[in-house]
């Protein structure tokens, strides 16, 4: 599979951790979540979940949620010493960006939230960086990842966003180890 | 030769914390570590009556600081200059106290987060920050580095009521001079502790007491740190090697 | 192995990742050359970006700096040219970079999904949000009539949404903790004595130039309000002495001449008897009094019976102790401070009259107007900018919430008791929408199950709140405030000592979707059809209020963000005049008579401990603010939790021991979580005393869920002061439960036959 199709699948990802709307919950959208599980070795059957049950499960578990028990998706909590947005995470990010010669159009989130660094990833697929990718890759988003993702797996959280980072998780290592392998 | 020192007035101290908040912000210090610290003393029967008071503490900078006496790292030759241009070369290891300053610094290049220091204080002075890849050794600096911008501590900067008074005990002007001169300070010694602490503390009596019932160090920790030293240094070798892998 | 064996997928999930829109076109942009992540070359907070800006950790409002590195807020320090507070902020004011990037903040408006009180949600769009909480206003209205909203408001967030619901013609359009909870008798009392405010969001007391202090209550230095705190510290540099009656060896009592520790609930007898001991001494201000004073000759009366003699077995105090400190007051006087007090919500009964008989003390020693004395407020010029909104206040329905039950609530709002009491039974008519802002009811009201009690029954309840506190929990509708780090607020005057004005503007941009109070109360009032808010944003308002000042947003930001005035606190005798009606001092509120209610305070006991308990009492942190603070991670690493203080000769005869943990049970049977106990000689046997605002409910504030015991939960017992209407909170008693079992607390300190018991409700016959 080439980088273009490879950007395509980060941002696959990256729509499915957005806020469910109308572009990320048709069945056309879960059926090629589906395929890409496949292709990565998770089964998965027949997703769909209505948009509403979503918007729910995405609010409390990335959101906001009373007990305390949710998995922020953004790289300073679990990178920072402190737990706290904007920390170190971020500037490391923004820093990765900048190299590559890009910032963050303005969006309500901070710059360090999981699809926007997913979909730096697919630009650095795209634009073909690899030394750039891999570091990126294995000074931040491989550091933290596996932060968020034992978070949100000691939740017991809605299975099709356990699906999404399982499969983001693999999705981040193939990439990881094929940029390895080409660069070297 | 200079000497930076702070007196801490007691009398004006209300014990609102700002002083360990903003030391932490200034300087990244994460939780759970701190440079700077607050303990709520009392209230408590002394003999001089009934006492509530606090104990606001930081690194002493002391005259003969152990901490830098513990460091395994090897002494090299370092060039140190003074406000007005002088220069001194000393031998020092990765901690060590400014000739010129009387400040009592880390060299983070050179520390090896071995944390034999931090076991020496008998003050609880330092801490080392595990959270780095690289865990190094730190503590209170007396703000030198704002102080090269003519900026008092942040520390003092915050101080709501004015209760820290900053200054170089060799400046007869200063106001660190003439408290300290005038014997109505105390340092936190004991016959066990006696390294010439620099920060001093006035108040009353009874807070005075408290103060030094609860919070006057015992120990010469300084003289237990060889264990600690060879388990830190394999440690820290045992980090390297983890690197290199 | 090759990379081409990796995921292989299929044609058709090729074809459809091709043709899937997936939002990668507008995430990025080339990198402008200005916004380049610059290496901070200076270390600390040195070498940032500073914008001048107005702390609301607290109710005080310093003015600050916010450091600002590659768009991060590092560090917040005073303004330096604020003459209040110059570079010095509290530990609180320090922290605002906490709250600003606590990752539990509400980030986007909010829709229950789920029970109130579960707090499961959705997110919403603005637009969403918006029209529901406009649409259930309308129909509220419509259905029930104007009055059946009521708005539960607190600090500069809640300005703006406060003139919608006036503008809707609900008499609730306000009934402010600050006074329901907190300053309503002490603001009543000095309204009505002096004419003004004297205690209110501010307190015009001249520590710093006093030549001795008076403190009933006030816990200076446990409270901090940064310039308040300095001038108490500037004072007793400058020689002051301190007189402090406590039943607690607060941080004050510890920097105290001399110290009373005074039994629980008879400040005012101590007060009235001590007015008595001066008045027949002749240490009272006499040419003050002939002068400028109303009601001598009644007051002299209505003090006869109290002697030192009468207050010392009720307020627990020896007459040697209780005439030196009058004495060491009457010797410095007129220049001495009577503290009036801030938070009086004590007892309910006699709250009122307590700060009337601390005013009235102010008078007899000539202390107002005069160096080191309660002082005037030095008004500042700034313009008026018309919202648009309600000039007048509302009608008032037939049988009113806001005037038929308190002769005096109108004055600040309506009763909080008696909204709550209507939510519930109907009476005097129905109220079915709550408004909340910028107050966490559940941890904040009297009684807080009575007001979950109350919510479960409304049609309606919103919130705009920064936090996922209890009151998001049980709201249905969660509208995301900015920080006060991230918006604009109205021209901000201080009238104290060291008069300024100052704005508050946006040291960051605001993150997710957080909105302006301005922007929620203007897009809010669109929608319900309101002509309110005509203004594009915040600045064309504040450029109107600076214009009256002679001031622009530019020029006040080249002076450094605040400009100072000079001061005018005090008045000569022949100058001196207050606010009523016949422009003296009222030694003997007329208003009161008028409305049966004493005109002079008397005492009146409040009830004591029943046998068997304590009283709880409780306070401020330095470190905290009410119950906001507790995820604060950096406030929460100073004081994570609250400790019960307990007199070490009760512990002793108990076996309680310092630091263990226990259970508290009150009057009525309910339970706290635990709370470690602090073992101290520093508070009297018949009283038990913590921080207030632990034990959160809240589990999603993830640092402060069950963080020590909260004191609001014990507070199931409640008596509203007769003349305003605000709740007391130190009604309620203590014992301990220790490893499952009760122990009863021994009395060492038995109540005179003066002061009637306690009687809890389930030993009551028939009514309260």
């Amino acid at each position: 599979m080439d980088n273009r199709a490879l950007a395509k699948i980060s941002c696959l990802l990256a729509q499915g951790f957005s806020y469910p709307g109308p572009n990320n919950c048709d069945r056309t959208f879960f059926a090629t979540i589906e395929e890409v599980a496949d292709a990565v070795g998770i089964s998965c059957n027949n997703i769909y979940f209505s948009r509403e049950e979503l918007c729910q499960a995405y609010t409390k578990l990335f959101i906001n949620e009373p007990q305390g028990r949710w998995a922020p998706p953004f790289s300073s909590v679990y990178l920072g010493a402190h737990g706290l947005l904007m920390d170190k995470g971020r500037d490391q990010a923004m820093k990765f960006y900048q190299e590559a010669g890009l910032e963050p159009c303005h969006s309500p989130e901070p710059e360090d939230f999981l699809p926007t660094e997913l979909y730096f990833v697919a630009k650095l697929l795209d634009t073909g960086k690899p030394d750039l990718l891999s570091r990126f890759l294995k000074e931040h988003m491989l550091k933290w990842f596996p932060c968020f993702l034992r978070r949100l797996r000691a939740l017991k959280p809605h299975p099709y966003y356990l699906l999404l980072a399982e499969l983001t998780s693999r999705f981040l290592n193939i990439i990881y180890q094929e940029v390895i392998d080409e660069t070297t | 030769m200079s000497q930076l020192a702070m007196v801490i007035d007691l009398n004006r101290c209300v014990g609102c914390h700002a002083c360990a908040i903003a030391c932490r912000a200034e300087w990244s210090v994460p939780v759970p570590y701190r440079r700077n610290w607050v303990k709520r003393l009392g209230p408590e029967t002394t003999p001089k009556g009934l006492a509530f008071t606090f104990y606001p503490g930081l690194c002493n900078h002391c005259d003969d600081p152990k901490c830098t006496s513990v460091c395994p790292v090897d002494p090299e030759e370092k060039v140190f200059t003074s406000k007005d241009g002088k220069t001194k070369k000393v031998s020092v290891r990765a901690t060590y106290k400014d000739p010129f300053t009387g400040a009592v610094l880390i060299d983070k290049e050179r520390c090896i987060g071995c944390g034999s220091c931090v076991e020496a204080c008998p003050y609880g002075a330092r801490y080392l920050n595990e959270e780095l890849d690289d865990p190094k050794a730190d503590k209170c600096t007396f703000c030198v580095e704002r102080l090269a911008h003519n900026l008092e501590p942040a520390c003092v900067r915050t101080c709501i009521s004015g209760a820290r008074i900053f200054g170089d005990l060799s400046d007869k002007n200063s106001q660190v001079y003439k408290i300290v001169s005038s014997g109505k300070a105390v340092r936190l010694q004991s016959k066990e502790v006696s390294i010439g602490p620099n920060v001093y503390y006035v108040g009353k009596d009874r807070d005075v007491l408290l103060l030094q019932k609860i919070c006057t160090p015992h120990e010469r920790r300084w003289e237990n740190v060889m264990a600690p030293v060879r388990r830190g240094i394999l440690k820290a070798a045992i980090r390297k090697l983890a690197k290199a892998v | 192995m090759r990379r081409r064996n990796f995921l292989k997928l299929s044609a058709s999930a090729c074809a459809a990742l091709a043709a899937l829109r997936l939002g990668d076109k507008d995430v990025f942009r080339p990198a402008q050359a200005k916004t380049a992540l610059a290496t901070p070359k200076l270390p600390g907070s040195l070498g940032a970006k500073e914008i001048t800006s107005v702390c609301e950790m607290c109710f005080w409002r310093c003015p600050i700096v916010g450091k600002v590195k590659n768009g991060r807020l590092v560090k917040i320090e005073g303004n330096p040219n604020s003459p209040a507070n110059g570079t010095r902020i509290c530990a609180r004011g320090n922290s605002g970079i906490q709250l600003l990037y606590d990752p539990d903040r509400i980030k986007y408006p909010l829709k229950r999904t789920g029970a109130r009180g579960e707090g499961k949600w959705a997110r919403i769009s603005w637009d969403e949000a918006l029209d529901e909480v406009a649409h259930n206003l309308k129909e509220i209205k419509k259905k029930y009539g104007p009055h059946a909203l009521a708005f539960f408001d607190h600090g500069a967030s809640a300005e703006f949404m406060r003139d919608i619901f006036k503008t809707l013609g609900t008499e609730n359009y306000t009934n402010e903790p600050a006074f329901f909870q907190c300053v309503g008798p002490a603001a009543l009392a000095y309204l009505k004595t002096y004419g003004y405010v004297t205690s209110g969001t501010r307190q015009y007391v001249d520590m710093k130039n006093a030549k001795a202090m008076l403190f009933i209550g006030t816990h200076i230095g446990e409270n901090v309000h940064v310039s308040h705190v300095k001038e108490f510290i500037e004072g007793l540099q400058n020689g002051a002495k301190l007189v402090v009656v406590d039943p607690r060896y607060s941080a004050a009592a510890a920097k105290a001449d001399v110290y009373l520790p005074i039994r629980p609930g008879t400040d005012t007898a101590l007060l009235l008897a001590w007015m008595n001991f001066i008045i027949t001494e002749g240490l009272y201000n006499k040419e003050f009094v002939e002068k400028h004073c109303t009601g001598f000759d009644e007051l002299k009366k209505a003090v006869k019976g109290y002697t030192l003699q009468w207050a010392s077995p009720i307020c627990d105090l020896p007459v040697k102790d209780m005439k030196r400190a009058i004495l060491l007051i009457a010797d410095n006087s007129p220049h001495v401070s009577i503290h009036p007090g801030r938070h009086s919500t004590w007892y309910g009964r006699g709250d009122t009259g307590r700060h009337q008989a601390l005013a009235i003390m102010a008078a007899l020693f000539g202390a107002v107007g005069v160096k080191g004395g309660l002082y005037f407020p030095t008004p500042i010029k700034k313009g008026h900018p018309d919202f648009g909104c309600a000039e007048e206040e509302p009608d008032t329905p037939a049988k009113s919430i806001s005037e038929d039950y308190y002769p005096f609530a109108s004055t600040f709002g309506s009763p909080t008791s008696k909204i709550i009491e209507a939510t519930i039974t109907g009476k005097p008519y129905p109220v079915k929408l709550w408004g909340i802002n910028g107050v966490n009811i559940i941890q904040t009201i009297s009684n807080p199950y009575h007001t979950m009690k109350a919510i479960k029954k409304l049609d309606f309840v919103f919130c705009e709140e920064i936090l996922p506190t209890e009151t998001a929990i049980w709201s249905d509708i969660v509208l995301p405030g900015a920080t006060y780090l991230e918006r604009y607020d109205a021209v901000y005057t201080f009238d104290l000592m060291t008069p300024y004005l100052t704005v508050r503007q946006p040291v960051v941009a605001p993150m997710f979707e957080v909105r302006s109070s301005f922007w929620i109360a203007r897009e809010l009032a669109k929608r319900i059809g309101l002509e309110c808010f005509n203004y594009n944003n915040e600045v064309e308002f504040i450029e109107e209020e600076l214009k009256g000042a002679g001031l622009s947003l530019k020029e006040l930001n080249k002076k450094g963000g605040i400009i100072s005035y000079k001061a005018n606190p005090y008045r000569s005798s022949k100058e001196f005049k207050v606010a009523t009606e016949d422009g003296k001092v009222q030694l003997a509120v007329e208003d009161f008579a008028d409305e049966d209610l004493d005109p002079i305070p008397k005492f009146i006991p409040t009830p004591a401990p029943p046998k068997g308990y304590v009283r709880l009492v409780y306070g401020r942190s330095p470190v905290h603010t009410f119950s906001r603070t507790m995820n604060n991670k950096w406030l929460h690493n100073e004081v994570p939790e609250n400790h019960l203080w307990l007199n070490e000769k009760v512990a002793e005869l108990t076996g309680i021991k310092d630091g263990e943990e226990v259970i508290l049970e009150n009057q009525d049977g309910y339970r706290s979580w635990p709370i470690k106990v602090k073992v101290t000689p520093g508070i009297r046997p018949d009283t038990a005393y913590m921080i207030h605002g632990f034990g959160s409910r809240s589990k999603q504030l993830s640092k402060a869920y069950k963080q020590g015991a909260s004191d609001q939960f014990m507070v199931t017992e409640y008596e509203d002061d007769p003349f305003m209407g605000a709740s007391s909170h130190r009604t309620n008693f203590i014992r301990i439960v220790r490893a499952g079992k009760v122990i009863n607390l021994p009395e060492l300190c038995p109540p005179p036959k003066d002061i009637p018991r306690f009687i809890p409700k389930k030993n009551r016959t028939g009514g309260k």
